[in-house]
């Protein structure tokens, strides 16, 4: 056994690495919002009373839940520039993250408006709410709080998923920690490291969500 | 000027091809409350929830203080008025429920505060006030903060029924809404639907609870398989019942 732990030139990359694990966060970030924006609507319309909007709705998630991630990824990088649409690296990975959130989350969303209860809506109505406002004032409120638990499941999961953005080069923890690998031929501190940031990232994300839950959790 | 306040005419409502209100007439002048007893399945709660538009119906007219509501004449057709209307004309009735349907994420006073602002578009202070009025009435002056899940079922029913009397309807509805409650929470509720009576409000109320029936009501109805089968006072229907299927409902029932 002649492998001795050097973790000085790790030490001496501990920058690039938390660079890349920033730009991880700030993708994922950006994704997560824009994809809960996206799985509200969605959701609302895979449970709607048109048909159209039914069909649209779950043909998107379908197809987008039935994707590898990586597959939207190389699809949107390389495939849209070709279609005369050219975007950075960066931009490109959190258009595809979106997309893909999108649809996991509106699929959290939709059991979560089926479980609501069908007489809250009623009372909405009968004190003459409309439609609209019962969907804003109650049934997404209520929504957020009940998918809370789930959605920071997916949320996690998608921060990690954030690591598939080193197939097009974004300099983030993987592309950071693999480059590492290469310069200095030190694997396992390299690799052991950014797990641990993955770890420690994962907990720190875990921790503030479940402030979250707590937080807007209904009261009993 | 009549004091009519609800008129519903030969009223028929089918769900697919089951009919379930086979041609329902009743009038309604201010101040009366009328009593709604029959079997499960009669069509009660389909009767209230066609006067609250929460469900459509096929045939017949309800009026509310004389307007058509839900339904309108377009060059001769029966059409239904627009989604907006259908809010509009629902506001005119308030609707209690079996299982209270507060919003749980939504403190007492949230509840009731939540329709006077967003659709009466009172402000916060007037809404507010209101709230705290009706809570008191309904002997909950202190309970304003609390959330639905901290409230016995008996305070949550007089939450919701505070909710749908803080909207100044002209018309109130009750369905079972002692029926989820525990034996010892149903008279609270009793109670204050009385007293609410002895003010005037128009109430139209389904209840299974006979003795209730019979002192708040000045007419009480029995249904039997979509059709009103006796009206009378609460004399003639609970000490003078006449037909047979009358005498064999209450029979069943405790009085
Ligand atoms: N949403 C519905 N779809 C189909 N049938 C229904 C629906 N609601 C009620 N019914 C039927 O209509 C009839 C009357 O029901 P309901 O008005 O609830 O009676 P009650 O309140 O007197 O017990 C019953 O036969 C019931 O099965
Ligand atoms: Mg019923």
């Amino acid at each position: 056994m002649g492998y001795h732990l050097d973790y000085a030139v790790i030490w001496r990359s501990l920058h690039d690495l938390f660079y890349g694990l920033g730009l991880d966060l700030y993708m994922a970030l950006f994704s997560v919002a824009l994809g809960s924006l996206i799985g509200l609507v969605v959701a609302f319309a895979l449970v709607s009373k048109r048909k159209l909007f039914r069909v649209l709705s779950g043909a998107y998630v379908t197809f987008i839940r039935n994707i590898p991630l990586m597959i939207i990824i190389l699809f949107i990088y390389f495939g849209l520039p070709d279609a005369g649409f050219t975007f950075g690296e960066i931009p490109s990975f959190i258009f595809a993250l979106t997309i893909y959130a999108g649809a996991y989350i509106a699929e959290v969303f939709r059991g979560g408006i089926l479980a609501i209860h069908k007489g809250v809506g009623e009372a909405g109505m009968a004190i003459g709410m409309s439609n609209f406002q019962i969907i804003v004032h109650i049934k997404i409120p209520l929504l957020i709080r009940s998918v809370m638990p789930a959605l920071s499941n997916v949320y996690i999961s998608l921060f990690k998923d954030a690591s598939v953005a080193a197939v097009i080069a974004v300099p983030e923890l993987t592309f950071q920690t693999r480059r590492i690998n290469l310069e200095t031929f030190r694997t396992i501190e390299a690799w052991s490291s950014a797990s641990v940031l993955y770890v420690a990232s994962c907990f720190l994300i875990a921790f503030m969500l479940r402030r979250v839950e707590r937080r807007v959790a209904i009261p009993k | 000027m009549t004091n009519r306040v609800l008129e519903i005419s030969n009223l028929e409502k089918s769900y697919g091809d089951h009919k379930v209100l086979k041609g329902v007439s009743l009038a309604m002048d201010k101040g009366d409350v009328i009593s709604v007893i029959g079997s499960s399945g009669s069509g009660k709660t389909t009767l209230l929830r066609c006067v609250n538009l929460l469900e459509d119906f096929q045939e017949g007219v309800i009026k509310i203080d004389g307007k058509e509501i839900g339904y309108e004449d377009v060059k001769g057709k029966r059409t239904k008025v627009s989604a907006k209307q259908v809010t509009k004309d629902r506001a005119l009735t308030g609707m209690v429920f079996q299982s209270f349907n507060l919003f749980p994420h939504l403190s007492a006073a949230e509840n009731i505060t939540l329709a006077l602002k967003k659709v009466q578009k009172k402000s916060k202070e007037e809404s507010a006030e209101i709230a705290q009025h009706w809570l008191e009435r309904v002997g909950l002056p202190d309970r304003g903060t609390s959330f639905p899940g901290q409230l016995s079922g008996g305070q949550q029913q007089r939450v919701a029924i505070a909710r749908a009397l803080a909207m100044n309807p002209k018309l109130m509805l009750f369905d079972e809404v002692t029926s989820a409650l525990d034996p010892e929470l149903i008279n609270e509720v009793l109670d204050v639907i009385k007293s609410v009576a002895a003010d005037g409000m128009t109430m139209l109320i389904v209840t299974h609870e006979m003795r209730f029936a019979y002192e708040v009501s000045n007419q009480v109805i029995f249904m039997n398989d979509g059709l009103i089968a006796e009206q009378g006072t609460p004399d003639a229907i609970f000490k003078n019942a006449s037909s047979d299927r009358l005498n064999a409902f209450l029979k069943n029932t405790k009085f």
